[in-house]
């Protein structure tokens, strides 16, 4: 399948008054049409700002200062790294192409206006219809997101709605031009879980209506295994592992991906056995460890190599990759078996 | 599994919070925070409270540590000897030799803990404030703390904005254990933590039990944290309990239909066993404006006349389960456990 | 090595306490710390406004009445001069008007000395001295830096000296606003009830009221025959009289939200004292907010007592203050006459604006943890 969208190298850094911070560094990765991607990882490793990039919308004082967004549109790639971030070309795509939703809905919403008149205006910006014509589109919408009684919601305000309500009209906005590709940066972290199902089937059962790329961004990697078709791992600002989902869960590479899955609860599994903890905490952006950004966390951690060299981005098999030299032939004569670990 | 002696026992707790309006500030209705709650904690027992947002449950801890006044119940603290004090109805002074026995662990790390203090005084508060000791002992003592919950006691002139979210929340249990306390209120001790620290301060706060035998009172609205760490969980929705029971059996053998919901939602961490069910349509309810009868009953799928009309009572269902159902015990929720795959 | 500095550095970092890390933050704000040394400079000059003087501000020179600024020279035909010198008076008469007036003329030279004997005076009230840090080199030389007022008296050591109330009539008032401020607020915050709904109403009368008829109507009631030192203080509590309830209601609010802040219910939780409660957790907490509202409202208050008493309602002669100095530029002849008298304009403006930045800096810098 042909590509949708495709990041190359990226680089974005911000510059503080402490220092410079890269929050994303050297990301590659694409996401073909239709597929669903997920970008996992904790606080702090990049991943709303990786997103924010692609719709040129990171905020000051981040920069993209390395690297290329491709999208492909009609078979055309559209270079969105080198549009001017203000500039018409970008405002066409952003709600058009690609669409994008919040963890907050009520940071996103304006609370002065009605929800009704927030939808008709995306619709109106984008295409050329009258007001009448949006108006029937947006309760067309609000009802596939399964609005209750959309007549009524229209004239509502944001603060007039739960966070399950407002989370479906921030995707009814969202949807409203039939976007290509959805960033939902993590649509369900403020939510219940109960009411979380709702949102992840709704977005699933939209996907399969609109036929639309979804790219994924949380730190719950349960819904991940429900929800993605690939996963990016990301810690730091880097990629650390990159596959499809059934692969990630059942052989993942990297250290801290086994690390990151031992170490969450399950129900069913009870009080017997003891979770596996990641030690230490993620480090200060701002003081990046040398080598592997991992290994001072790491329990396959081989002194003298990873915190010296930066790993390269190996391909371990078709379609799976892992920054750590553990699979890197290069230093194969360095590693301990014992290393592997489980 | 024998009952353990009580060491507290809430009952009938209620917590309305009146809605207010105009200059003059005329009650116009009650926001029915907590409604009719009863739970007992055993001595050494670890409890856990679940339940969604606006359900109640981080109101019943704020109750049981007196930040709030209780509408009506009482709440009874047992001492060694098997005596109770009700600290639903002291006077605020007279609940200081109290406050030792009861200590709470927050979820937000960075709130919980005063910025412009050092580590040596946030722990050492509680020790000067009961005058247990003071000066080197003091130090020697919060020291000891620290290394108890896996922080460098030479960081004690360090202040919070030092530390990490995982690290603040280790502080945080280090105060609550300097007055060596009883019953340890645990409110969502990791949900505002990393994934890769959560494990940490779990496997803390369980090693800390096994050590001491505290009791907890593990409030948490994920149910594979509780699962976890609980020995008995208590599920709560819209102000009351709807079902009690031994961890292992409520995840097994819900009663209530909530439960069941509740346990369905938990996506599975296998990409193999793809469901993304739906267990629940609707909102939580409004706790100013409680549905009719059973306060569950316009999102249950199972809702009959009586549900609307009469408001269940707590039932026992098997040894030590009790759920807030008019058929517990009568109903089928494997459906709604074990989804059907449906993609 | 660069390890360990880098270490050491860090280790500041984390046990930086609050008051260190709002000046490493304010240290960062360039206008803020210029300010601050003008205003260092100021009130130090002030301190000891008898040694910066050249003469005693009450010393009358009538042969030399209105007499224009005579300008440091340190450079002319006879060459560098240091210590500088002044050039001497010349009096003139208006061949229309037949008014005297003076002209510095260079025919008349004379050199100035640092540290040099004159006008007795006391430092900081007690210690009797006669070193002055400039002046001619024999006392009864005519030194008129500034200028004369209409009386002969030396502008500059006017200046000086009146910068001794000016500047700390508001600190004064500032700090009455303070202790009120908290008091009440506090109270009304911390206890609420019918308390609070009391103290609010009063504020928001005191606050309808306009300032400048308010401040008229008080500052008529103080009694003619105070002291000057009476007088000083009563202009100070005529201005704490609004200023306390900004600090109250900022006081207020801080406490409301506070006592829902978990830290603030953990301390309960470990058995503090509530009255400990309110003095280690709460005002620490907002102190530094409410010094750089303060450092705000500063100005205001100069700035009224230079109004106060410009209207000849606050401070009268022979107070010197910066308002009382502008007394006699009331009319607009002596404007045009002798525009020097106008010079203690100068002061106000610099301290005005020096005291704004500093509030600025210190309100970006008030809380390090956001």
């Amino acid at each position: 399948m042909e590509p949708l969208l495709e990041v190359k190298n990226l680089k974005v850094r911000f510059s503080t008054d402490e220092g410079p911070i890269e929050a994303v560094r050297d990301v590659s990765f694409e996401i073909k049409r239709g597929e669903t991607v997920a970008i996992v990882g904790e606080s702090g490793c990049g991943k709303s700002v990786m997103a924010r990039a692609i719709l040129r919308i990171v905020p000051a004082p981040g920069n993209i200062v390395e690297g290329q967004i491709n999208y492909y549109r009609d078979g055309r790639a559209i270079e969105l790294t080198a549009l001017e971030a203000k500039g018409a070309e970008i405002r066409a795509i952003r709600g058009a192409d690609i669409a994008m939703i919040f963890q907050e809905p009520m940071a996103t919403f304006s609370p002065v206006h009605t929800i009704g008149n927030q939808i008709n205006e995306a619709i109106i910006l984008h295409q050329s219809i009258d007001h009448a014509g949006a108006t029937a589109q947006t309760l067309d919408i609000l009802n596939r997101v399964g609005m209750p009684r959309p007549s009524r919601i229209i004239h509502r305000y944001p603060h007039q709605l739960s966070g399950g309500m407002l989370q479906r009209a921030m995707i009814a906005m969202a949807l409203s031009c039939r976007p290509q590709l959805l960033i939902a940066d993590e649509p369900t972290t403020a939510l219940d879980v109960t009411t979380q199902a709702q949102i992840l089937r709704l977005l699933y059962d939209l996907q399969r209506e609109f036929n639309m790329a979804i790219l994924f961004i949380t730190h719950d990697l349960s819904v991940v295994s429900q929800f993605a078709d690939r996963v990016e791992v990301m810690y730091l600002g880097e990629v650390v592992e990159s596959t499809d989902v059934i692969r990630l869960f059942e052989d993942p590479k990297h250290p801290y991906t086994r690390a990151l899955l031992n170490s969450i609860p399950q129900t069913g599994a009870g009080r017997g056995q003891r979770l596996q903890s990641i030690a230490g905490s993620i480090p200060n952006p701002l003081h990046r460890p040398s080598g592997c950004l991992f290994h001072p966390r790491c329990d396959s951690f081989q002194p003298g190599v990873c915190d010296l060299v930066s790993p390269k981005e190996i391909d371990i098999d078709k379609d799976h990759r892992a920054r750590c030299i553990l699979y890197d032939e290069q230093y194969s004569d360095r590693v301990s078996s014992a290393a592997f670990g489980q | 599994m024998s009952e353990p002696k009580p060491l507290l026992e809430i009952k009938n707790l209620k917590m309305h919070f009146p809605i207010k309006r105009g200059i003059m500030g005329r009650t116009v209705g009650y926001v029915k925070a907590v409604d009719d709650v009863s739970l007992t904690i055993g001595e050494g027992e670890v409890v856990g409270l679940v339940g969604e947002s606006g359900c109640g449950k981080s109101t019943v801890s704020r109750c049981i540590v007196r930040a709030y006044r209780p509408t009506a119940g009482q709440i009874l603290l047992y001492d060694a000897k098997g005596r109770a004090v009700d600290l639903a109805n002291i006077p605020e002074p007279d609940m200081l030799p109290y406050r030792r026995d009861i200590q709470m662990i927050f979820q937000d790390p960075f709130s919980s803990l005063n910025p412009r203090m050092t580590l040596r005084q946030i722990i050492g508060e509680p020790m000067r404030n009961y005058q247990i000791c003071r000066g080197k002992e003091l130090e020697d003592r919060v020291a000891y703390l620290l290394e108890s919950v896996g922080l460098r006691p030479e960081h004690m002139s360090r202040y919070p904005h030092a530390f990490s979210g995982g690290q603040r929340q280790r502080i945080g249990i280090a105060r609550a254990l300097a007055l060596n306390p009883r019953l340890i209120i645990c409110d969502e001790p990791v949900s505002a933590l990393d994934v890769s620290v959560q494990a940490q301060i779990l496997n803390l706060l369980r090693d800390l039990q096994a050590e001491f035998r505290y009791s907890y009172l593990f409030i948490a609205h994920d149910l594979s944290v509780v699962d976890y760490i609980c020995e008995r969980v208590a599920v709560m929705y819209v102000g009351k309990i709807v079902e009690t029971a031994d961890t292992a059996t409520i995840f097994k053998d819900p009663q209530h239909p909530y439960t069941a919901a509740l346990r369905s939602a938990i996506p599975q961490l296998n990409p193999r066993l793809r469901q993304l069910p739906v267990p629940l349509e609707g909102d939580v309810a409004d706790p100013a404006n409680t549905p009719s009868g059973c306060v569950f009953h316009p999102r249950c799928r199972f809702a009959e006349d009586r549900c609307r009309r009469e408001t269940p009572a707590m039932t026992l269902t098997a040894p030590r389960h009790h759920a807030r159902c008019h058929f517990a015990g009568e109903l089928n929720l494997s459906g709604l456990s074990q989804p059907a795959a449906s993609t | 090595m660069n390890e360990e500095a880098l270490q050491k550095a860090d280790e500041r970092q984390l046990t930086a306490s609050q008051w260190q890390l709002i000046w490493w933050r304010f240290r960062k704000h360039r206008a803020a710390m210029i300010s601050l040394a003008v205003l260092l400079l100021f009130y130090f000059v002030a301190l000891f406004a008898g040694f910066f003087a050249p003469r005693d501000p009450a010393r009358v020179d009538a042969q030399f009445a209105q007499a224009p600024p005579q300008p440091l020279v340190f450079l002319d035909e006879a060459g560098f001069h240091f210590p500088p010198v002044v050039y001497g008076y010349v009096g003139e008469r208006d061949p229309k008007t037949l008014r005297k007036f003076y002209r510095v003329s260079a025919d008349d030279r004379y050199q100035l000395r640092f540290f040099v004997r004159g006008d007795p005076y006391l430092i900081l009230g007690f210690i009797e001295s006669d070193i002055h840090f400039i002046g001619a080199a024999e006392p009864d030389l005519p030194l008129f830096l500034l200028g004369t007022d209409l009386l002969g008296r030396d502008m500059l050591s006017r200046i000086i000296y009146g910068g001794q109330i000016s500047l700390t009539v508001g600190l004064v008032g500032v700090f009455l606003s303070l202790i009120l401020g908290i008091l009440l607020g506090g109270v009304s915050g911390y206890y609420g009830g019918w308390l609070d709904v009391a103290i609010q109403r009063l504020i928001e009368v005191l606050r309808s009221i306009p300032t400048i008829p308010l401040w008229l109507t008080l500052s008529a009631a103080l009694p003619r025959n105070l002291t000057q030192l009476q007088m000083y203080f009563g202009i100070t509590i005529i201005l704490s009289f609004i200023g306390w309830t900004e600090v109250a209601r900022v006081v207020r609010g801080k406490f409301m939200s506070l006592r829902n802040e978990d830290f603030i219910l953990a301390a309960r939780t470990i058995g503090t004292p509530r009255f400990r409660i309110i003095y280690r957790h709460m005002v620490p907490s907002f102190m530094s907010h409410l010094i750089a509202a303060l450092t705000l409202a500063l100005p205001i208050m100069i700035l009224s007592e230079t109004a106060l008493s410009f209207l000849g309602l606050g401070l009268r002669p022979p107070t010197i203050s910066w308002g009382t100095l502008l007394d006699g530029t009331q009319n607009l002849n002596a404007i045009a006459l002798t525009p020097w008298l106008l010079l203690p304009v100068l002061p106000i403006i610099i301290t005005v604006l020096a005291f704004n930045f500093v509030g600025d800096g210190l309100r970006d810098a008030a809380d390090p943890y956001a």
